[in-house]
């Protein structure tokens, strides 16, 4: 068991809240995507590994070559596995963040891809969220625009679990930083004992 | 068919989940999640069951993949 904890890094100290954790930034929201972001690729693989176990045990296999069953049946099971687990390993490692100080979208995947973008809170004009079909709504997620400070810059970010609460702890952790941005040179003023301008 | 083909897949298969859970787990673990913060989360201890999932069944088909093996070697 200790083997297993340290070979994953279970339990080991943490020295920051995530990778690229500013001095002064604080986490007020971390996210995967929703669930439901795996769906179609579940039913794909579902689909396919019904296929071959189909062929496999069907007589054309045995027309085809003399390879036992079982090799090939295990060989199949075996790729399926790592199909599902690698997936949901990749979905583990898609974050959104909300830190005091910007929104972190880390796309990483297990080997191949390094991807972060990070939209600082000042830049941001609009927040918009959006829950249209029958699916969306039992199933509690949607889709979040974030819109930037120049009309080209638009943030989608889909599949994101609870949008309306996702988007009303977004909506706060902005208002928030807009008010201390504004009210940042009068408490500099007066920090230094300078009266601010009438 | 060579038998030494089939297991050398699953030996490959089984070092190759160890390297990704490995890496995962690597990464993951640099999160530190609250539960304030990380309600909506997939995090490091519910990905342990995938983990748990996906090396004990390429395990038991190495395993699996050795037994049947002996048997043909035997037989």
């Amino acid at each position: 068991m200790h083997f297993w904890k340290a070979f994953l890094h279970i339990g080991a100290p943490r020295k920051r809240d995530f990778p690229g954790h500013q001095p002064g930034e604080h986490v007020e929201l971390i996210t995967v995507l929703h669930w439901v972001s795996l769906v179609p690729f579940f039913f794909q693989v579902a689909i396919l590994f019904g296929l071959s176990i189909w062929f496999i045990t069907s007589d054309l296999y045995s027309e085809i070559t003399d390879v036992p069953r079982i090799f090939t049946m295990s060989i199949v099971v075996a790729l399926f596995i790592h199909a599902l687990c690698f997936r949901l390993y990749n979905y583990s490692l898609k974050v959104i963040l909300v830190t005091n100080f910007r929104v972190i979208d880390i796309r990483h995947s297990v080997f191949l891809k390094r991807e972060r973008e990070a939209i600082p809170m000042f830049n941001i004009q609009d927040l918009r969220y959006q829950q249209s079909g029958i699916f969306q709504r039992i199933f509690h997620y949607g889709t979040l625009m974030i819109l930037g400070s120049s009309t080209d810059l638009k943030y989608v970010f889909r599949y994101v679990p609870r949008v309306n609460k996702f988007h009303h702890i977004l909506a706060e952790v902005h208002q928030k930083r807009l008010r201390e941005q504004s009210s940042f040179p009068s408490a500099m003023l007066r920090e230094k004992g300078i009266p601010p301008a009438s | 068919m060579n038998w030494w083909l089939f297991f050398g897949f699953h030996i490959l298969s089984l070092v190759f989940c160890l390297m990704a859970t490995r890496a995962t787990f690597r990464y993951l673990s640099k999160y530190r999640m609250t539960p304030q913060t990380s309600f909506l989360m997939v995090g490091l201890e519910r990905t342990q069951y995938v983990a748990l999932f996906y090396v004990g069944s390429i395990l038991i088909l190495t395993l699996l993949s050795l037994a049947v093996g002996i048997f043909h070697f035997f037989s």
